[in-house]
């Protein structure tokens, strides 16, 4: 076991987000969240990450109690995210920006050589499979939404993780890059990486992930493997439709 | 050239002088239509919108609507004119209620008694946003706040409506409410549809006719359904495969 979130509870003002909310992911699995807009599926990875507190409830990560940590302690333990909506560095080079999670972090650092160090090899590789290797020297201002988004994926593996929690990582993106991205998922996963992934694109979360976690209205509706949740009927009404 | 009709000639367009985003773009969209565009991230096709609605310069080639030129005119000024557009991603104003989203789309408008009734038309069609009129936009799912977001635009009875990837972020069962919002607007309001998807297959199948841009050229045209079939477009854009079994 890898996470574990007991009895989870978020409340904002009146409306409880997440309801009680209790699963574990297996060490080196590829767990899948889903479930309608609105379910709670983004609050709980705030919670998870620490970018909120819960109200009550505990979150452990192998067997060290991370609720209450704040987020740089929380990523000190390698649990790293993205987000629905982009966060990256507009004035960093598109490369730069690949290079900030790898390197030294030091302001000295940053600000005197930002090219230097880190994996650029990797970063190239990276940024040559999803198109963004032409734009490498460009100010990330410059990109289109759907590249602010392919860029902090590709960021993403940057980084030396070993739970990466991506929020919607094919929302935005063209169909044609998406065998790509699952192909890199799949490497850094067969090297030992976790991955945790909100998603609502039902191609990728089924051939993706080993097992998902369906939330609606705040509470867990269904867990299991891809084939038992595709063939749940609560999962089908409420969130697949018809 | 057809009268009632929004036209861009052979447009070339760019954020920075000297790099065209666009190139020689010639499209049209009819009040009776749906028009998407796909293609590759960063191929321009939000461009493509944002040339229509003078937020981006249009340094060659011209837009029209029904005849008359509309090239880099002022935002403002071509909503006035019927066209009205949703961008991408979400827009709302988190902490403004459902009906206060509604009326900010009313701004330009001197009648406060005209855009009160126009919420009501807009209730009609989205009647979900009556019952959440007096909630704050942020605490809405997604799918509702695209329903704000469309109801918004659609205060100012636009003739054309310019939509960037309304199925963004969206569950499998919101993104077909929106698809199929859309195509009552079209069908019912009788309101021309240019929109943008990434979600390319539905989008397709939503559309009458579709384009496919890339490095800021059309590559493809024609109807979704051709374009779906056609084993190029198939391979390059859609992800290989059969296109239609996504979703």
């Amino acid at each position: 076991m890898s996470l574990e979130v007991k009895g989870v509870v978020k409340d904002f003002g009146g409306i409880r987000a997440v309801d009680s909310v209790s699963f574990q992911t297996a060490k080196g699995a590829i767990t899948g969240l889903i479930g309608p807009n609105g379910s709670g599926k983004t609050t709980l990875f705030n919670l998870v990450t620490g970018f909120l507190p819960i109200d009550e409830g505990e979150i452990w990560h192998k067997g060290r109690r991370i609720d209450g940590l704040t987020l740089h302690q929380v990523v000190e333990l390698g649990i790293i995210r993205t987000f629905q909506i982009t966060r990256i560095f507009p004035k960093l080079t598109v490369l730069e920006n690949m290079l900030v999670p790898t390197r030294d972090n030091s302001l000295w650092h940053l600000v005197s050589n930002p090219k230097k160090g880190g994996r650029p090899e990797k970063a190239l590789r990276l940024l040559e499979s999803i198109g963004l290797a032409t734009y490498m020297d460009d100010p990330a201002a410059s990109l289109s939404y759907g590249q602010s988004k392919l860029l902090e994926l590709a960021l993403s593996f940057m980084v030396e993780a070993e739970i990466v929690l991506l929020d919607e990582p094919s929302s935005g993106i063209n169909p044609s890059l998406q065998a790509s991205i699952n192909q890199w998922i799949k490497e850094e996963n067969s090297q030992g990486k976790e991955f945790f992934i909100i998603e609502h694109n039902m191609d990728v979360i089924m051939s993706l992930c080993h097992h998902i976690i369906v939330l609606h209205h705040g509470q867990k509706l269904a867990e299991g493997k891809p084939s038992v949740i595709q063939q749940n009927d609560q999962v089908l009404e409420a969130y697949l439709g018809d | 050239m057809a009268i009632n009709m929004l036209s861009l000639k052979e447009v070339e367009a760019c954020y920075q002088k000297g790099i065209k985003i666009l190139q020689s773009i010639s499209l049209g969209v009819s009040p009776e239509d749906i028009m998407c565009l796909i293609g590759p991230n960063g191929a321009g096709k939000s461009t493509v919108l944002k040339a229509i609605m003078g937020l981006v310069n249009v340094e060659n080639g011209s837009i029209t609507l029904n005849g008359e030129d509309i090239t880099n005119s002022k935002a403002n000024r071509i909503m006035r004119k019927g066209i009205s557009y949703v961008p991408q991603g979400r827009t709302v104003f988190p902490e403004m209620t459902v009906w206060e989203n509604l009326r900010m789309g009313g701004f330009i408008l001197k009648d406060k008694n005209e855009v009160e009734q126009r919420i009501e038309q807009i209730y009609e069609m989205f009647p979900i946003l009556k019952d959440y009129r007096n909630r704050k936009a942020y605490t809405l799912s997604g799918g509702e706040q695209q329903m704000v977001e469309m109801g918004r635009v659609l205060i100012l009875d636009p003739k054309y409506m310019l939509i960037d990837e309304p199925s963004l972020g969206l569950a499998p069962k919101f993104r077909r409410m929106i698809f199929e919002k859309i195509k009552a607007l079209n069908q019912q309001k009788n309101i021309g549809i240019l929109m943008v998807e990434q979600n390319a297959v539905q989008g397709l199948e939503a559309a009458d006719f579709g384009y496919v841009l890339d490095m800021g050229k059309i590559r493809f045209r024609g109807s979704g359904v051709e374009l779906l079939e056609d084993k190029r477009v198939r391979q390059l854009y859609l992800g290989g495969g059969d296109a239609r079994k996504t979703n």
